[in-house]
């Protein structure tokens, strides 16, 4: 329960966080709302109004009826497997749910500014603003700021790598990997497209210098997280639920960072473009399929400013952006199946077979082979020690993969934890914990003991 | 300054840069000795290749409206010291001036209207 309980309590914000982010849309910035770009005109039109609050009453609806879904599957007397395949299609819910009252307000209001001549009529046109694309890159905040982070998620690899954890070492160095990354996004800060909403520059040059000023606090952020994120992984190598309770908690603070810095650029380009919309403004609506997705094949560039906040996407008329938006649809769609396969895995036994040549731990698709002639010790456990996950699998049914154990050092492990006895082998480079999840370690321990005892004994006169 | 490029038009986008920043020059809205992009910075502003840009550029300096400065990059040249209006120009202007004659205007209809353009701002 508590695993279903962190599980749900990990993304249940979703929905509140789908609500805000949709609901902020509705109001005007840069002359769009709903992705539909509109004149002062027709900003303040009484049809406009009634559309924008019917989107409004029905996402409201829509994510009250995902809460209570929520509450109802996390109540569900189910298998854990079940459980994570039931919130891994509520999660792809609270994604696409959400989007289709957006994208029917986006259809009416583009068929009401049809309707009414709001357009300019303009297709297949660009803008570019000279001035602003002549500005020199910002050098305020130097690269160095990416350094300290750097450094800091650095330091628990080596130190893990000191200890002799070489596994640990490689894990946490995906941290430092992720301040480089971070440090990439930053750079290609300096490489984002002006934010032109008419024909006044300095409205234009303020709100570039905020959008990019948000962009790179975004991911100096981003780094420090990840720093601090190293630092939780090392210190609760030993305390799994103390480290996942203490991770969960770093990342609603960095969640909670992002959207505040999501909510204030958009307030910003709200109120700094309140009065914009009277004569010349740039509408760009045939160039966004739906209001979110980018589609322009005159357009070079692969990776897009949204147009309004913080966020990016990609340029659906290229090859590559048409890939990568492929590959994040199948990634959501596709994501239950993850459910399914921990059901699989959840049901599959635990077996424990002695060859004539070999000890064979098996569970669904893993197998491991000791080989009887590299066995030194063999013991029969009566209670199973206490180990923790390094890289492996653990669930009610089954551990499985890389352990460490107080006692024992580094182990490998295949064992079903509810059913004892339990195996420990030592061969002179591996120890192995395994079991078999009917119970019938005791024999096979007993009949292992004889091959063990006729091999050795031969040896030993 | 804002560039306008229109995909759907039958003139070249590197000829549609070239017009606006000659039209930009001329309406004062970029002064002699200022900066403009680099080649990659207004590829990257206007979503159009690097080689478009840097085809309209070229042209633009082949024709003395903009120079490049090994510091500065590309400025625009003084207005001062050109000579009279190039062939090309001319060659254009004339025809120009046929189509209106065809189209009905008398000789004061047509000064009239190229009075009125040449006076305007960002005409192209």
């Amino acid at each position: 329960m508590i695993a279903r309980l962190i599980l749900w309590g990990s993304t249940i914000w979703l929905v509140p966080l789908m609500y805000f982010l949709l609901k902020n849309e509705a109001k005007f910035k840069k002359n769009i709302a709903v992705g539909v770009t509109l004149p002062q005109e027709g900003r303040a039109h009484p049809d406009t109004l009634a559309i924008l609050s019917r989107f409004r009453r029905e996402l409201g609806w829509t994510c009250l009826t995902l809460l209570a879904l929520a509450a109802v599957l996390i109540l569900l007397p189910v298998s854990f497997g079940l459980a994570l395949t039931l919130f891994l299609v509520w999660t792809d819910l609270c994604v696409i749910l959400p989007v289709v009252p957006y994208i029917r307000c986006n259809r009416t209001l583009k068929a009401l500014k049809r309707e009414r001549g709001w357009g300019s009529g303009r297709r297949q046109t660009a803008v570019a603003d000279l001035r602003a694309a002549a500005q020199p890159e910002e050098k305020k905040l130097s690269a160095r700021s990416f350094v300290l982070p750097l450094v800091v998620s650095a330091l628990p690899v080596w130190w893990a790598l000191g200890w002799g954890d070489t596994l640990e070492g490689l894990i946490l160095l995906l941290n430092p990997g992720c301040v480089a990354l971070f440090w990439l996004c930053w750079r290609f800060a300096f490489r984002r497209k002006a934010e032109v909403v008419d024909d006044n520059e300095d409205l234009t040059a303020a709100l570039t210098r905020l959008r990019r000023r948000a962009w790179r606090r975004c991911w100096l952020w981003g780094a420090w997280f990840m720093a601090l994120f190293s630092w939780t992984m090392l210190l609760t190598f030993d305390r799994p639920l103390a480290g996942l309770i203490l991770m969960l908690v770093l990342s609603a603070a960095m969640v909670a960072a992002m959207v505040g810095l999501e909510f204030r650029l958009r307030r910003l380009q709200e109120k700094l473009t309140a009065d914009s919309g009277r004569d010349y403004y740039v509408d760009e609506d045939d160039k966004w399929l739906w209001g979110m997705f980018y589609y322009d094949p005159n357009d070079s560039r692969l990776v897009i400013n949204a147009r309004v906040g913080l966020n990016t996407t990609v340029n659906l008329a290229r090859p590559v952006g048409k890939v990568l938006m492929a590959a994040v649809a199948a990634l959501l769609l596709l994501m239950p199946l993850a459910g399914v396969w921990v059901m699989g895995e959840e049901r599959a036994p635990v077996t424990l077979t002695l060859t004539d040549t070999a000890l064979v731990a098996a569970h669904a698709g893993t197998r491991y082979e000791i080989p009887l002639e590299e066995i030194q010790r063999a013991e029969l456990l009566e209670e199973l020690p206490a180990i923790r996950r390094v890289a492996g699998t653990a669930m009610d049914t089954v551990d499985k993969g890389r352990w460490r154990c107080e006692a024992y050092g580094p182990l490998t492990v295949c064992l079903d934890p509810r059913t004892g006895p339990w195996l420990l082998v030592e061969t002179e480079e591996t120890t192995w914990l395994v079991g078999a999840g009917d119970g019938t370690s005791g024999e096979t321990y007993t009949a292992l003991r004889a091959l063990l005892d006729g091999r050795t004994a031969p040896a030993g006169q | 300054m804002l560039l306008h490029l229109d995909f759907g038009s039958d003139i070249p986008i590197y000829q549609q840069i070239r017009d606006q920043i000659v039209v930009g020059i001329a309406g004062g809205q970029l002064r002699p000795g200022e900066r403009l992009p680099t080649v990659r910075a207004l590829a990257e502003e206007s979503g159009v290749n690097t080689m478009t840009v840097s085809k309209a550029y070229q042209l633009l300096k082949q024709e003395g409206y903009l120079r490049s400065d090994r510091r500065s990059g590309t400025v625009v040249c003084p207005l001062s010291g050109r000579g009279g209006p190039e062939a090309a120009t001319l060659r254009a202007l004339r025809v120009s001036l046929s189509e209106l004659r065809l189209a009905g205007l008398d000789r004061a209809a047509a000064l009239e209207l190229c009075g009125r353009l040449f006076d305007e701002e960002g005409s192209v």
